[in-house]
């Protein structure tokens, strides 16, 4: 194609060249995001049809008038630019992409439409976006991509996965994750990490019932799509390289933990210790003064390469690529490792037919610790290890290690009876994960327009998991048998889905004016899980890892678990000269995880656009350059986590080795899909000469018939049951800019921003209106009219200055030093749930040396600080009997005493109360990063196309002014009971701030 | 374009076969409408029952050391985690409460309840009748123990005063109120009254039997404080032949290695794992490390020549200081620590049982010789002080406390009598030094509400008809 256009441009050259006077003007075209040459790229002389294209190496030569004229040069996917000639004869000129992508194509589901003729609120990331970070899942690399979506890290630890809310919450006991799909598959959290990030072209994110209608029954949290590379548009295969090396380490809280003379000093006030073992210590030389973060914490490592090739012929195209990540954790015995490949590839088996495929293949391993809230948590032992307790058992008579008749240091087993670190290294646990992901598909383009295509799609993981208590280890002394010493469990899963989609597309024209595309499809996706454990004691010592070698198998189980979804579905988009819009679909899902009565749902949307650029009355206006309106309304569907929640379930086990029968599951034949209903509107705009751009959304999400593990009479020998019981709303408005400050030749800067809301509101809860408190965690409630998971607490209200009581308020308001459980009341609008979010940044560009930055921000959240309860407002009692903040020595001591913490006791209770809800409001300097493309003459000389270098940080600087230590909260802790994002904390894996370096190497 | 209507067609055919695919059963459970069919349904089921003794905040543990903590029998221990210290300091309220256990009560109630509900699916026979008599003893018993908890003792209730629902029905959507105390205790007895005729004689000590509801009805009788019945009742235990455990294999009771002694026990096999003394202590590398000790002024009441003795305690340095550690649920030989099956009934308590309601009746020859039979299979060269008058109330009031330490028994049976809690100022060490209890937590008058649990908040919050107690805060 670029050989006809060649040769077409040439032959105009040729007859316009005839006439006048006329100088040349030369140049080279390169491209502003990584200096390389772009060849191809049309020049020509404004006004005329005179013209050139750039060679291979991005050179161009061309005639201009004397007087010199305007040059435009433009090529697909890039800005054009129009640059005056004026006297000069050499134009050197750099390209950028075009950011308002006027002309992209945006993968929207089952199809792909022009950026442009969007009815819809979709965002998307380009691949080069969410490449050459330090991070290692595709989940956390969206965040702050999308203004209306917030990702959250669950927690620092490597490998760790992120919460992804789009448009707010809109269930309590269903899932509030986005529907993932990869090249058409669905995909589950757990498959994130498999995933290369250098693979992916672009990622969709679906927002609003016009866009994720049309998955139905898995839609109502938003879809996610992602595309991955195939093949590059050039002929000439291009080889990528990347490297990147970095470390991590903990963000450091805003608050000093004590020393040993502060700790020692609180435990003789609060009475803990007598003077005379107060002294004993503070002389001790078994005592020594210990920071625990320095013991058991270490520099955390991030190590990628990433090769990938990638080009096409006249009838195929490929995408080969082949990547490791290698992280290791802030805390020895937490690491993250990945093996990625890939291959994709598309034939043209003849005009009509082409097949191809995607395939990945990825082994994970990893090394978790342990994120419960107890002994065994090493960031719970940061805190809550004494200073004067040392990691090894000291000779009290010189200070030195005690040593074993190996000659290892004995571990100190400190207050707790444990010693983390020696757990770290003899109870470990090792998660490997093996994922395959591939599509098949054949597409026949049997006439002009119709397009049909089916494809296979299978997704298959191994995952093992093996954690042993070796013979010998302190957890084993604890929990092991002493005639058996040693245990080991081993468990795993083995899990296939496979999709079958087939769809027809009929795209025409009706009077050269009516664009119309139609769009039939079926689906059926079916999930199959078999998975076992074992656990085996009695090793003969701790090098012997399999359960062969073990003395008796203690148990052992396999289980499997199904799901399955068959669906059709069909989407009709019309536009009038690209002018108009309109577009509609429907959905009709059947699910195995309901009852008979209840199995299938169906699900449509309505979208409108308008493209008011276009209209003659404001095409006259310079100043606007794109101006679209859009609106959309549309359903779409939530299933439950559970298979078989609809049925009354009695399941199995034993009693004296004989069999049991015991009811399991209450049955609700009812039960049906979380729905909801969503709509919106939004503007795109470029005005300016696109120099200021960006997009407002206003959005409606209302979900009813929530599913929600409604709490019921424990009498009734259950907790709760699985019901549909009301409605929630969430609204918000999404704004997203975008300033080109200075845009030279040499020179560019760009400012951007987002700025999201969300309101959300439980609208009302079939059963009559009364509060829902939240069984899990008890501290927050669901209540008509209220903000979901509004925090219920009791309301602390200071200090006696009395006598040091603290103080509460009752339910009525008021003021007693009596805790009564029965006195919490819902705190208004303060829930776990942000109400403002979004980031900032600049990019800057200087003769190939760039700068990015990216700011983020949240607010409007409340955390409940767990965490700080222990370390500091605990009050003495069994809590504080482990180190505390060091402001936890200014409590109450004499009558009059004010600003001061309640009088601590040994015998105290912690109780909750909202004295230890903090507001979450924080910026974090989420990213700098500062790169160099090497001059296209020193790379050329290197026989290489482009090199570029970097150093970036992440997470530099954060500023929250109410939270006690780190206020992005995602999962609080693995507590299994605890799992509502951000409610609270619970020396969970903290997050991390790093510094990262790396080089991109296009050969 | 024929070929075309061929695939279509094919396709279409293989399209409208996923419909099918959608009905998909679990692996691992049963509709409930199935899950009484056969015999073996039912012997299912009923263990089923048996199996929910073993939850951890119930038999499986806690039920077994909490009554014990609040009383005078255990000090907390200086070296332990302070685990359940707001309940040895009588810290408890709404949101402090045993959730758990109550949870588990009514979670074994509901069990028997599906028996019963469908026991006439059976045809009538020994097989039916000892299936719904087992289901009827165990409703009886969860009911027991959750009013022993949560309510007042019987014999001092007010008219007024609240028991805990008793609950008949497997609906899941009912939202019951408490009734009397004395409404409480009618129902237990009634369904123990309806299982006797029912439930078999002979059976493993892990099901209940004949003897085991006698057992139970004389722990009953006790209670309400009717002593002629709990004499009957004991008697017809005894008629089913159980036999107090002598001197010689006293110790294996709490070693599963004899099954003298006891009547019922929820079974823990080495599969099941259920840590029963976890709870009291671990035993660790640096050695026992126990969470309550025995108050040192009952360790002292277990003389030399008490077989007892060592059976419970054992006295080992934890963190340089020594204790009397209580070793009752230690664990079974061969299986993981703190792996032991859960003794409910024991001949020894009905003969106490029996010894009690004589000398409350005055009968003191009948009560001396029942608490002979215990008394000569517990000391090495026992000689019979033949106690009368208040010196054989106060022997008979000692040998339980002694018998039935850390069965979870002392709270309850000082609250039936209306009696205080009085711990001592001794500390923990196993000499009785060390850290002793704050005065302010060493007494709790008879009148105090906390000897009623709290009923936990969360059951408050999801069933506004229940009524709290005074001690819910």
């Amino acid at each position: 194609m670029r050989r006809v256009l060649l040769l077409l441009t040439a032959s105009l050259v040729l007859v316009t060249s005839a006439f006048a006077q006329e100088r040349t003007v030369t140049g080279k075209v390169t491209s502003a995001e990584d200096g390389s040459s772009l060849p191809g790229v049309n020049v020509v002389l404004k006004g005329t049809t005179a013209g050139t294209v750039t060679d291979v190496d991005g050179n161009y030569k061309i005639s201009v008038p004397a007087e010199g004229g305007t040059l435009v040069f433009s090529f697909i996917g890039l800005t054009t630019s129009e640059i005056g000639v004026g006297t000069r004869s050499t134009i050197d000129v750099q390209m950028a992409a075009d950011i308002t992508q006027l002309s992209e194509i945006v993968v929207t589901g089952y199809s792909a439409v022009k950026k442009s003729n969007l009815t819809s609120a979709i965002t998307t990331v380009k691949g080069e976006g969410i490449q050459s970070q330090p991070i290692g899942g595709i989940d956390n690399l969206l965040q702050g991509k999308s203004p209306g979506v917030i990702v959250t890290n669950q927690n620092g630890q490597p490998g760790a996965q992120a919460y992804i809310r789009i448009r707010g919450i809109g269930s309590v006991n269903a899932s509030n994750e986005p529907l993932f799909i990869i090249d058409g598959n669905q995909m589950e959290a757990s498959e994130y990490n498999a995933i290369n990030p250098n693979d992916i072209e672009e990622i969709s994110i679906l927002k609003d019932a016009a866009s994720t209608s049309i998955y139905g029954a898995r839609a109502s949290n938003g879809v996610v799509l992602v595309t991955t590379k195939r093949g590059s548009k050039q002929t000439k295969p291009q080889i990528t390289y990347r490297y990147q090396y970095g470390t991590k380490e903990r963000i450091k809280d805003n608050f000093d933990l004590m020393n040993k003379e502060q700790k020692l000093q609180y435990e003789l006030e609060v009475g803990y210790k007598t003077q005379a073992q107060v002294d004993a210590l503070r002389s001790s030389l078994a005592a020594p003064e210990t920071d625990w973060s320095e013991v058991l914490l270490r520099k955390g490592t991030v190590q990628q390469h990433d090769l990938s090739f990638s080009g096409n012929t006249d009838k195929s195209r490929y995408f080969f690529s082949f990547g490791t990540y290698n992280e290791e954790g802030i805390v020895i015995s937490s690491d993250f490792n990945r093996l990625t490949g890939r291959i994709n590839a598309e034939f043209d088996v003849t005009k009509k037919l082409t097949i191809g495929n995607t395939l990945t293949v990825s082994n994970t391993t990893s090394k978790d610790v342990r994120d419960r809230n107890n002994v065994q948590n090493p960031f719970n032992a940061v805190y809550s290890y004494l200073p004067w307790e040392p990691e090894f058992v000291l000779n009290p008579a010189t200070g030195d290690p005690i040593l074993d008749s190996n000659g290892d240091p004995v571990y100190n087993l400190t207050r707790q009876g444990f010693s983390i670190s020696e757990a770290l290294k003899n109870n470990p646990e090792n998660l490997r994960t093996l994922n395959t992901i591939g599509s098949y598909f054949i597409q026949y383009k049997p006439m002009d327009g119709l397009t049909l295509k089916s494809t296979i799609g299978a997704n298959y993981q191994v995952y093992r998991r093996d954690y042993y208590v070796q013979p010998g280890s302190v957890l084993d002394g604890y929990v092991g048998d002493p005639l058996a010493p040693g245990s080991k469990t081993d468990n795993g899963h083995d899990r296939f889905q496979y999709n079958w989609t087939n769809t027809a597309n009929y795209n025409f024209k009706v009077a050269d004016l009516h664009n119309i595309d139609v769009l039939v499809g079926t689906e059926f996706i079916k999930r199959d899980l078999q998975s076992f454990t074992l656990s085996s004691k009695g090793f003969p010592s701790k090098k012997f890892v399999t359960q062969n070698n073990a003395s008796a198998i203690v148990s052992g189980n396999t289980a499997r678990t199904q799901w399955s979804l068959w669906s059709q579905f069909g989407q009709v988009s019309y536009n009038m000269n690209e002018k108009y819009f309109a577009t509609a679909s429907l959905r009709r899902d059947g699910s195995s995880r309901f009852g008979a009565d209840n199995k299938f749902g169906t699900f449509w949307s309505a979208s409108a656009g308008w493209n008011a650029h276009e209209e003659s009355f404001l095409s006259g206006i310079d100043l606007i350059e794109q101006l679209k309106l859009r609106a959309s309304v549309g359903t779409s569907g939530n299933v439950p986590d559970q298979f078989y929640a609809a049925v009354g379930l009695f399941g199995f086990g034993g009693y004296n080795n004989q069999n049991t029968s015991v009811p399991t599951q209450l049955e609700n034949r009812d039960l049906k899909w979380e729905s909801n209903f969503n709509y919106g509107v939004g503007i795109d705009f470029g005005i300016l000469d696109n120099k200021l751009s960006g997009a407002i959304d206003y959005y409606s999400r209302n979900t009813s018939d929530l599913l929600f593990n409604r709490p019921i009479s424990r009498t009734t020998g259950f907790n709760s049951r699985l019901e549909n019981i009301g409605e929630i709303q969430n609204t918000g408005i999404e704004l997203e800019l975008s300033y080109d400050l200075i845009r030279a030749t040499n020179f560019n800067l760009t400012l951007n921003g987002s700025f999201s809301t969300n309101s959300n509101k439980v609208l009302n809860l079939q059963n009559g209106g009364e509060d829902i408190i939240n069984g899990n965690s008890g501290i927050s409630v669901l209540r008509e009219g209220e903000k979901l998971n509004s925090y219920y607490l009791v309301r602390y209200a200071g200090v006696d200055a009395a006598n040091g009581d603290p103080l509460y308020l009752t339910g009525e308001g008021q003021v007693t030093n009596v805790w009564n459980g029965d006195d919490a009341v819902l705190l208004k609008d303060k829930s776990p749930l942000p109400t403002y979010f979004g980031n900032f940044g600049i990019n800057a560009d200087y003769k190939g040396i760039r700068l990015t930055t990216t700011f983020y921000y949240q607010g409007g959240n409340y955390i409940y600080n767990y965490q700080n309860e222990a370390v500091m407002m605990a009050d003495g009692g069994s809590s504080g009997r482990g180190n505390q903040r060091v402001d936890a020595l200014n409590f109450w001591k004499n009558p009059g005493d004010v600003g001061v913490l309640p009088r601590p006791a040994v015998t105290n209770v912690i109780n909750d109360s909202d004295r230890y809800l903090q507001k979450g409001d924080f910026i974090r300097l989420r990213n700098v990063q500062l790169s160099y493309s090497l001059p296209s003459t020193l790379v050329r000389k290197a026989k290489l196309q482009a090199v570029e270098v970097y150093v970036q940080a992440t997470n530099l600087w954060t500023y929250n002014p109410h939270f006690s230590g780190d206020p992005e909260v995602g999962r609080g802790s693995d507590e299994s009971n605890l799992t509502l994002l951000g409610e609270f904390t619970l020396f969970t894996y903290p997050n991390t701030k790093g510094l990262t370096c790396g080089v991109n190497i296009k050969l | 374009m024929k070929k075309y209507l061929l695939s279509i067609l094919l396709l279409a055919g293989a399209l409208t076969a996923c419909e099918d695919e959608l009905q998909l059963d679990p692996f691992n459970s049963i509709g409930v409408e199935n899950a009484f069919v056969t015999n073996d349904d039912f012997s299912n089921a009923i263990r089923g029952v048996y199996a929910s003794l073993r939850n951890g905040n119930y038999y499986g543990g806690n039920f077994y050391l909490i009554p014990d903590v609040i009383s005078d029998n255990t000090i907390i221990c200086s070296q332990g985690r302070n685990s359940f210290q707001d309940y040895f300091f009588f810290n408890y309220n709404g949101n402090i409460a045993l959730v758990g256990f109550w949870s588990a009560g009514y979670n074994t109630i509901l069990r028997a309840n599906h028996v019963l509900e469908n026991i006439n699916k059976l045809p009538d026979g020994d097989f039916k009748n000892n299936i719904e008599g087992q289901a009827l003893a165990l409703r009886a018993l969860a009911h027991f123990d959750l009013a022993r908890v949560y309510s007042a003792a019987p014999q001092f209730a007010a008219a007024s005063d609240l028991g805990i629902p008793y609950v008949t029905t497997t609906s899941s959507s009912e939202k019951p109120s408490r009734p009397s105390v004395a409404d409480t205790f009618t129902n237990i007895e009634q369904d123990l009254i309806a299982a006797v005729p029912l439930i078999a004689s002979e059976s493993d000590p892990g099901f209940l039997n004949k003897a085991g509801v006698y057992a139970l009805q004389s722990r009953l009788y006790l209670y309400i404080g009717d002593y002629q019945a709990t004499i009957d009742a004991a008697d017809d235990a005894i008629a089913e032949g159980i036999t107090v455990a002598p001197i010689a294999s006293f110790a294996d009771i709490w070693t599963d290695e004899t099954e003298d002694d006891v009547i019922f026990k929820a079974r823990n096999t080495d599969n099941d794992r259920v840590t029963v003394g976890v709870v009291y202590n671990q035993t660790g590398p640096t050695g026992v490390r126990s969470e309550y000790v025995p108050d040192y002024s009952l360790y002292q009441l277990y003389g030399v020549n008490d077989v007892r003795r060592d059976a419970y305690f054992s006295t080992s340095a934890f963190g340089g200081f020594n204790f009397n550690h209580i070793v009752k649920w230690y664990q079974r030989p061969g299986s993981n620590q703190a792996v032991v099956d859960m003794k409910i009934l024991r001949a020894a308590e009905v003969y106490l049982n029996k010894a009690e309601a004589h000398a409350a009746l005055d009968q003191d020859g009948a009560a001396l010789t029942a608490l002979n039979m215990v008394r000569t299979n517990r000391y090495t060269g026992f000689v019979d002080p033949a106690e009368t008058g208040n010196a054989l109330d106060a022997a008979v009031a000692l040998e339980r406390r002694l018998e039935l330490a850390f069965e979870g028994h002392r709270l309850f049976d000082l609250k039936r009598q209306n009696l205080p809690i009085t711990r001592s100022a001794f500390g923990d060490y196993s000499d009785g030094t060390g850290v002793s209890i704050p005065a302010e937590s060493r007494t709790l008058p008879a009148s105090s509400p906390m000897f009623q649990m709290p009923i936990p908040q969360e059951e408050l919050n999801a069933n506004e008809n229940l009524q709290p107690n005074p001690s819910n805060g």
